[in-house]
C-alpha cells in the first residue's frame, strides 16, 4: 500500500534541488476519444482526457484529489493497437493515442468487473443507508449482469466491522477495495494508522489494531466511500437522499466558511454535506460542520423570556421588548455604559444593525466576546490586511516556509490544516512553530512557546529562521488567540517589524505573507464593521449590556446592577446570565452574510423555518429600535444589506476575497509596528484557544454526536469494538 | 361510507324579493347554528359549539348590510356552498380551524408597518425556505 511516510523521508533530496514555486510548463498532447479530437496538458490521466472530451468513464477507486490506485479496473477502455484494455485512470494520455469508451470489448471487460465486484458484495441494498447515492448500485444498472454464476456452498466473503468511532459506521461486507479511505486518511487527513490488511480477497481496511479513527476530517470518507462500507453513524437510518431538500450554504462553526449543503427534510435538518469551493474548501469538510447539526434541535430558544426573580417566564415579543425598554431607562444607561457583545455566531446583518442601534444611543462600547474583546483590539482594525488572512487560503500550498503563531490550524481550521499537510507531503514546505505544541498533521520545528521564542526567531540566524529568509513565499500564520494574549501587542509588533524589514518577499503585490487566522465565523465581518470599542468607551462601566450570540462571555465581567439582554438561537452560558432573552435563528434557518478568515463574503441560505415564535436577527434589533424610540432607517434585507454597502463594500462582494494593495498594507504594519506595548512582557506561553474541538459554540455544545466526539476523540473512552459499538448503535439507530 | 356529491347540494336562487332573501339567510343561519355540535364532533376540534357558533355569527352579520339582491344571491350561494363542504367533510381540520381561530379584525387585513409584522410574525419579504 501507500506510504507516504518513506516519501517524506526522501524528500531531503528534494529540498536540496531548491523549491520550485511554479509548476513546470509542460506541452500539450492531443488525442482522439471515440473519434472527437481533445487537446489536454502533458501528464493527465486518460480519464480526465475522456471528461474533457465529454465523455463519462465509471470509476471506482479513481478520484480528482486522491492519489491513484488503479485497483477496481472498472474504468477500462479500449486504446487503439493496444492488446488488452486499459484502465484509464492509470494511463497517461499519449498523444495521438485512440481511445474507444463505448465498444463491445470496453463492455464486456466493464461487466466482467462488474460481476466481480458483485460476486462478493452482499445484496443488502434495502437496509444499506449509500442506497440511491451508490456508485455501485448506479453502475450496476448498466454493467451488472440480471442472472448470477455464484455458486458457492460457503457463501460470500465475510469480514468483521471495525470501529472507526462515533462519527463513521462499517459495514466491512460491502466494501470493494478500493482504498480511497485509505489513501484520503493518509495524504489528506494525516491519520496513517488507517491502511489495508491481506491480499487480493482477503484485503481488509482497517487501523491495525483496535483504534478509532482520531482525525477532525475523518466524516468525508463517508462521502468518498463509493458504497456503503463506509456511512455516517449519526445520520443511519434516519433518511432516503430522494426525500432529501438541498440547500446551499455556509458553514459557521469555524472561520473557513466552507461551502455546504444542507440537507433537510420537513422542518428538521437531516444532514450536512460539502459543496465544492476550489478557493476554499475544495470539497472537505471537518467533522464539526458536518455532525453537529443534530444540535440545532436542542436547548433552543423559542419564545421571548423575561426574567422574574430567579425564574424565566414567557412573553410575548411585546412583552419582551418593552421590559427591554423598561430595563434601558431604568438602568440609567447613558453614552458608553450602554455596552453590546457580539459572540462567534452573530451573522453579518445583525452585526451592522447592532452596531448602528448602539452608537445611535449615544455609545462606542460595541465589544466582542473573547479575552480581551472589551478592549481596543491587540492589532488596530483600520486596515483589513490587519485581521485577515491576506494571503488566501488556496496559497497555503504556495508557502514555502509557514510559521504558525500562537495557532493550531488543525483545530481552529481543519480544512485549511490539509492543505498544509498536502502542501507538506508534495513540495518543501518547512514549518515553524511558535505556542502551545499541538499535534498537526505534519513535522515542524519548534521555536518556544513565548513572547521571548518570536523575538529569538526574528533575530536568529539559523535553523528555521535561517530558512524562513531564503523562502521564495514564506507566510507568518498568526492565530487569532495572540491578539487575545497580554503579550499579543508585542508579539505583533515584532513580527510586524520583522515583515516590514523583509518587504521584498513577505509584502509584494502577488504575496502578502502576513496571514491571520480567526476562529469565529463572525470575526472577520466584526472587524470589517469596526465592532470595536474604543479605548475611552472601554473604560465605562456597563449598565445595560446587550449579548447578540454571546455565550463565551465571563458572567463576573458583567456588573450585578447592569441590565442583560441576550439574543441567541440557544440557551447556553449568555442565555442563563440575562434579564431577558430572545430567540433568534441559527445558521440553517436564516440567509444572511458571513465573512471568513480571508475577508471573502459568502451568502448562507436558510434550509429549514425557524422555530417557534424566534424571529431573523437583525429584526429583532431593528424591531427593538423603533419600540425604544429611534427605529433603524431599514425595514427589508435589501435597504439593509444598501447599509452594509456604505458601511464596507467587501461585505456585500459575495464570493470574492478582496486583497488589500501593497501601500495600505504597510500602513497597517507600521501601526501595529508602532504600537504602545507594556514595557515588562508577561512571558506567560502561548495557548491553544481550542481545547475540544468538538465543542465550541452553542450548537456544537448542544450535539449529541459532539458529545460522543469528546468522550471518544477527547477524553479516549470507549476504544474498542466489543462495548461501545452496541451503545452507539443503540442511541443512533 | 360513499361520498354523494349531491349531498347538501343546493340550486341557485335568484330572488325576487328582500323577504324571500331574509328567509334563506335565517334557513342558512340555522343550519349553521345546529351544525355546530356536529362540526365540533367530525373535526375533532377542542373547542366549545358555541365558539363555532359566534364565529358563524360575525360572519352573517359582517354582511347585515347588503340589501342588493344580486349580491345577496351570490352571498346566500357561497354560505351553501361553504355549509355543504363544511358538512360533508370536505375540509381539512387545520382550514376549518384557521378560519375559527383567525380574530374577526383581523380577517383580510396585512400588518401595517415592520413592528406590526414582527409582532404577528407575518413577514411577506422573509426568506421563506422551498417547500419541503
Amino acid at each position: 500500500m501507500l506510504r507516504l511516510g518513506a516519501k517524506r523521508a526522501l524528500r531531503s533530496g528534494a529540498a536540496s534541488r531548491g523549491f520550485q514555486t511554479s509548476s513546470k510548463r509542460s506541452a500539450d498532447v492531443t488525442l482522439t476519444v471515440d473519434g472527437k479530437s481533445v487537446t489536454v496538458p502533458q501528464g493527465t490521466a486518460l480519464i480526465q482526457a475522456c471528461e474533457a472530451a465529454g465523455v463519462t468513464i465509471p470509476r471506482f477507486c479513481y478520484h480528482d484529489r486522491l492519489a491513484i490506485a488503479g485497483n477496481c479496473r472498472m474504468c477500462l477502455v479500449e486504446v487503439a493497437r493496444s492488446p488488452k484494455p486499459v484502465a484509464s485512470c492509470a494511463m497517461p494520455a499519449m498523444p495521438g493515442a485512440q481511445v474507444f469508451t463505448n465498444t463491445p470489448m470496453v463492455h464486456e471487460a466493464r461487466e466482467g468487473v462488474m460481476e466481480f465486484l458483485l460476486a462478493n458484495h452482499p445484496l443488502d441494498c434495502p437496509i444499506c443507508d449509500q442506497g440511491g447515492e451508490c456508485d455501485l448500485q448506479d453502475q450496476s444498472m448498466r454493467y451488472g449482469s440480471d442472472r448470477t454464476r455464484f455458486h458457492e456452498i460457503t457463501g460470500k466473503r465475510a469480514v468483521e466491522n471495525k470501529d472507526f468511532g462515533p462519527l463513521v459506521k462499517t459495514v466491512m461486507n460491502r466494501c470493494i477495495q478500493c482504498t480511497r479511505c485509505v489513501r484520503f486518511a493518509n495524504e489528506v487527513a494525516g491519520v496513517e494508522e488507517l491502511g489495508t490488511t491481506g491480499r487480493g480477497n482477503d484485503l481488509q481496511i482497517g487501523m491495525y489494531v483496535e483504534k478509532v479513527m482520531d482525525s477532525e476530517l475523518s466524516g468525508n470518507v463517508v462521502d468518498l466511500c463509493p458504497v456503503g462500507a463506509l456511512t455516517s453513524k449519526p445520520y443511519a437510518f434516519h433518511a432516503r437522499p430522494w426525500e432529501l431538500k438541498d440547500t446551499e450554504s455556509i458553514d459557521v462553526m469555524d472561520a473557513v466558511g466552507s461551502n455546504i449543503n444542507v440537507q433537510s427534510r420537513g422542518p428538521k435538518v437531516m444532514r450536512v454535506q460539502p459543496r465544492t469551493n476550489e478557493d476554499v474548501n475544495e470539497e472537505w469538510i471537518s467533522d464539526k460542520t458536518r455532525y453537529a447539526y443534530d444540535g440545532l434541535q436542542f436547548q433552543r430558544l423559542m419564545t421571548p423570556l423575561v426574567r422574574q426573580g430567579d425564574r424565566f417566564i414567557p412573553a410575548s415579543w411585546e412583552g419582551a421588548l418593552t421590559a427591554i425598554r423598561a430595563g434601558l431607562t431604568n438602568s440609567g444607561a447613558q453614552g458608553n455604559s450602554i455596552k453590546a457583545i457580539a459572540g462567534a455566531l452573530a451573522d453579518t446583518e445583525s452585526l451592522v444593525a447592532l452596531k448602528d442601534w448602539i452608537n445611535n444611543l449615544g455609545s462606542d462600547n460595541t465589544a466582542l466576546d473573547c479575552a480581551g474583546g472589551s478592549e481596543p483590539p491587540a492589532a488596530t482594525v483600520d486596515v483589513r490586511s490587519n485581521y485577515l488572512f491576506n494571503a488566501t487560503i488556496p496559497a497555503l500550498e504556495q508557502a514555502d516556509a509557514i510559521l504558525l503563531v500562537g495557532t493550531n490550524p488543525r483545530h481552529e481550521a481543519a480544512v485549511m490544516n490539509s492543505r498544509i499537510r498536502k502542501s507538506y507531503l508534495h513540495t518543501g514546505l518547512e514549518v515553524g512553530f511558535i505556542g502551545e505544541r499541538a499535534e498537526t498533521t505534519y513535522e515542524y520545528e519548534y521555536l518556544g512557546a513565548d513572547l521571548k521564542a518570536v523575538d529569538e526567531f526574528v533575530k536568529s540566524k539559523n535553523g528555521f529562521a535561517a530558512k524562513f529568509k531564503e523562502a521564495k513565499k514564506p507566510m507568518i500564520v498568526v492565530g487569532s488567540a495572540l491578539t487575545e494574549h497580554p503579550d499579543g501587542k508585542a508579539a505583533l509588533k515584532t513580527l510586524a517589524k520583522y515583515v516590514q524589514a523583509n518587504k521584498g518577499k513577505m509584502l509584494t503585490p502577488e504575496w502578502n505573507g502576513f496571514c491571520v487566522l480567526q476562529r469565529h465565523a463572525s470575526r472577520a465581518a466584526a472587524y470589517d464593521i469596526g465592532f470595536v470599542p474604543t479605548a475611552s468607551a472601554a473604560k465605562a462601566t456597563p449598565s445595560f449590556v446587550y449579548l447578540l450570540s454571546a455565550d463565551d462571555v465571563d458572567p463576573k465581567s458583567i456588573p450585578e446592577s447592569a441590565f442583560v439582554v441576550y439574543q441567541g438561537s440557544h440557551g447556553d452560558l449568555g442565555a442563563q446570565i440575562a434579564d431577558v432573552v430572545l430567540p433568534g435563528a441559527a445558521y440553517t434557518e436564516k440567509g444572511m452574510t458571513w465573512v471568513n478568515t480571508e475577508g471573502r463574503a459568502q451568502m448562507g441560505r436558510a434550509a429549514v423555518s425557524i422555530p417557534g415564535a424566534a424571529r431573523e436577527d437583525w429584526k429583532i434589533i431593528r424591531a427593538l429600535s423603533e419600540v425604544c424610540g429611534e427605529p433603524l432607517p431599514y425595514d427589508d434585507i435589501v435597504q439593509l444589506r444598501d447599509r452594509m454597502w456604505e458601511v464596507s463594500p467587501t461585505l456585500v462582494r459575495y464570493d470574492s476575497a478582496e486583497p488589500t494593495s501593497v501601500d495600505v498594507a504597510q500602513l497597517g504594519l507600521a501601526q501595529m509596528a508602532n504600537a504602545l506595548t507594556p514595557a515588562k512582557a508577561s512571558g506567560k506561553p502561548f495557548e491553544k484557544p481550542i481545547k475540544n474541538f468538538y465543542m465550541t459554540d452553542p450548537i456544537s455544545r448542544a450535539s449529541v454526536t459532539m458529545a460522543h466526539c469528546t468522550k471518544a476523540f477527547v477524553k479516549g473512552e470507549g476504544y474498542g469494538l466489543s462495548k461501545d459499538e452496541t451503545a452507539a448503535q443503540a442511541s443512533f439507530a | 361510507m360513499t361520498t354523494i356529491p349531491a349531498r347538501l347540494a343546493k340550486r341557485a336562487v335568484a330572488h325576487t324579493s328582500l323577504a324571500s332573501a331574509r328567509a334563506d339567510v335565517l334557513a342558512l343561519y340555522r343550519d349553521f347554528y345546529r351544525a355546530a355540535p356536529e362540526i365540533c364532533d367530525t373535526y375533532a376540534l377542542d373547542i366549545p359549539p358555541s365558539l363555532v357558533r359566534t364565529r358563524y355569527r360575525q360572519e352573517f352579520e359582517r354582511n347585515k348590510h347588503v340589501t342588493d339582491l344580486k349580491v345577496l344571491d351570490v352571498l346566500i350561494l357561497k354560505g351553501r356552498q361553504e355549509y355543504q363542504e363544511v358538512m360533508n367533510t370536505w375540509k381539512m381540520r387545520a382550514q376549518l380551524l384557521g378560519f375559527i381561530m383567525a380574530p374577526i379584525e383581523r380577517q383580510g387585513q396585512h400588518p401595517k408597518g415592520f413592528l406590526d409584522s414582527f409582532y404577528t410574525g407575518k413577514d411577506e419579504l422573509a426568506v421563506l425556505p422551498m417547500s419541503p
